[in-house]
């Protein structure tokens, strides 16, 4: 006996009535396993930050202008940290030995000796192999650099805008006298520049700062991010010295973990950097440093909160492809109230990422989603427009032996590619 | 069997496995290591001692750099017998750890014990295969995997974490 609308009713109320529950649900546990933005209290870092802070404040006057450069701590202003004992613009030669204590031999400015051409311009150097004015063929020989680098902590990973905090000591460790140095971040900019040791031949620092790295999201949530930290020395080109990495002493930090990653790898590679001509004869090469280290995102996780959420919301709407025509109502709220649960739910996932070019599989396991809802919407919307009687029971044995396998296809296919 | 049973039964196989726990249990390996360090450590005004050991597995491809340290007892048993350089037996077990993953402690080297500590942040391991990177036929730098290879875990199943 068919039934009324009376008896009805209360069903398609309560069906309504869960779907809205879980949507909310959903949306609450996606909101929830959002990460905190960036810039979160971080106690070591501010402390750093609180140091160089007292540091810079300290020499007043006329002593600030007599005192040494800060016995290992130089606050480098944005975008980029330096550590090189300051040389004076005008003379012809630093020295850095002596007074400070350092145990640097008297360096001379290549600039200072560059010949300016009769019809000025840029100073350039005759001699050696690079014309630009910052060359310095009185060197002498390049210095082989063995670069040791030491990860001891990443923090503030932020998806969102591709940034991070990290923590880190690097050497530096030649087989003949290395020029002064000064190191910058080119990726990013130091709160805490520390120079450790500073002998001919070796150096050590550490440093404490925020970097920069693009993300690639073309696999998320099954994505493996590679976080960048790049040096270079700012000063001195590869005719004095080249960079080389050092396996031996490339490590991550007792007890290095990144919370929600795991770690897929670490990289060196060490580039020849040349600069598009900023001027005259600018062919100097200069050798840079970069450091990757690769985090791969728990599997499960991406499983739990991304795929399974996406799924039962397919799975409850395609569920209703088993209600007959008499329970109409409770077959549309099958489906209508899911398709709000899953805009929430990727209102939700996309929150918590930066804009892309591209689609990530999330992105595709979305589309999938919307497309069952829209097939499931459709094969209940069928019965409106075949009012015959005859259509009836046609229209539901397509729903459920044929929309349910497409169903599966799509899914499958929104999971898969 | 209808199509229905079929799914009743997969469903019940599938929830008591999950219920039991259908996964692999605790195991206990054998293995060689070769020792490359061995420092005790003291506290002055004190008979209070530990013992740090760092070796490599020979057997295993790739780099495996471990650190464990040890009571005074180990240290004893260890030290009375064997120096840096010396290939010593282990046993490994391979357990399952508090982060959903798999962990594994030497439990026995040497045929002198050392019982694993929970939260015993001293020990630590370097797990990692190296290659150099090569860009236009030329060595720039190197890349070393942290992830176990498939080679690597079915010489020394261990290392596998998850």
């Amino acid at each position: 006996m068919p039934s009324t609308a009376a008896q009805r009713w209360p069903k398609s109320i309560w069906f309504a009535v869960i779907a809205a529950a879980f949507a909310g649900w959903l949306f609450y546990v996606r909101s929830a396993h959002t990460e905190p933005p960036a810039g979160g209290v971080d106690v070591r870092a501010k402390a750093a930050r609180m140091r160089i802070t007292a540091r810079r404040e300290a020499p007043s006057g006329a002593a600030a202008a007599t005192a040494p450069p800060a016995a290992g701590v130089v606050a480098a202003p944005p975008p980029s940290a330096s550590i090189a004992p300051p040389a004076p613009a005008a003379a012809p030669a630093s020295s850095a030995a002596g007074s400070d204590g350092s145990l640097l031999a008297p360096y001379e400015e290549p600039v200072a000796y560059a010949v300016t051409p009769p019809e000025g311009g840029v100073p350039v150097h005759k001699e050696g192999r690079f014309r630009s004015p910052f060359a310095h063929p009185k060197w002498g020989g390049v210095a082989q650099t063995k670069v040791g680098f030491l990860l001891a902590n990443v923090r503030n990973f932020d998806m969102q805008k591709g940034t991070f905090d990290a923590d880190f000591f690097v050497t530096f460790t030649s087989d003949k006298p290395m020029p002064p140095l000064d190191i910058i971040l080119t990726n990013g900019k130091a709160d805490l520049a520390e120079k450790m040791a500073e002998t001919p031949t070796f150096r050590m620092y550490r440093f404490i700062g925020s970097f920069s790295s693009p993300l690639d999201l073309h696999d998320y949530p099954f994505d493996t991010q590679e976080l960048v930290i790049e040096l270079e020395d700012d000063d001195n080109g590869t005719d004095q010295m080249v960079l080389v990495p050092d396996k031996e002493h490339t490590n991550l930090d007792v007890g290095f973990n990144v919370p929600g990653w795991e770690i897929a790898f670490t990289q060196v590679r060490i580039l020849n950097h040349y600069f598009p001509d900023r001027f005259e004869h600018d062919d100097l090469y200069y050798s840079r440093f970069k450091f990757s280290l690769g985090l791969r995102r728990f599997a499960a996780s991406a499983v739990f909160t991304v795929f399974m959420p996406a799924i039962i919301i397919v799975l409850i709407s395609v569920s209703g492809l088993w209600l007959p025509r008499d329970e109409l109502e409770v077959r549309s709220n099958a489906t209508t109230p899911m398709l709000a649960a899953a805009v929430l739910f990727h209102y939700s996932l996309i929150q918590s990422l930066p804009a892309t070019g591209y689609l990530t599989r999330a992105d595709k396991l979305m589309m999938g989603v919307y497309l069952c809802l829209l097939l499931h919407m459709a094969l209940t919307w069928m019965w409106f427009i075949f009012e015959d009687p005859k259509w009836v029971p046609r229209i539901m044995k397509f729903g459920k032996w044929v929309g349910a396998p497409l169903t599966l296809a799509i899914m499958a296919g929104g999971i898969l590619l | 069997m209808t199509a229905r049973g079929l799914l009743a039964v997969t469903a019940v196989t599938l929830a008591g496995c999950v219920a039991v726990g259908c996964e692999k249990k605790p195991q206990i390996y054998s293995s060689t290591v070769e020792l490359a360090r061995v420092d005790v450590l003291t506290r002055p005004g004190s008979n209070e001692k530990t013992i740090d050991v760092e070796f490599d597995y020979p057997q295993c491809p790739g780099e495996q750099v471990e650190v464990i340290r040890g009571d005074a007892a180990f240290a004893e048993c260890l030290l009375a017998k064997h120096k840096v350089g010396d290939r010593l037996p282990v046993k490994i077990r391979h357990v399952k750890d508090r982060d959903g993953g798999w962990d594994w402690d030497i439990i026995e080297m040497a045929g002198c014990a050392r019982p694993p500590l929970e939260g015993d942040e001293a020990s630590f391991d370097t797990v990692q295969e190296c290659e150099p990177l090569v860009m236009h036929g030329m060595s720039v730098g190197f890349k070393c995997r942290r992830i176990p290879e498939k080679a690597l875990l079915a010489k020394c199943p261990w290392f596998a974490r998850y």
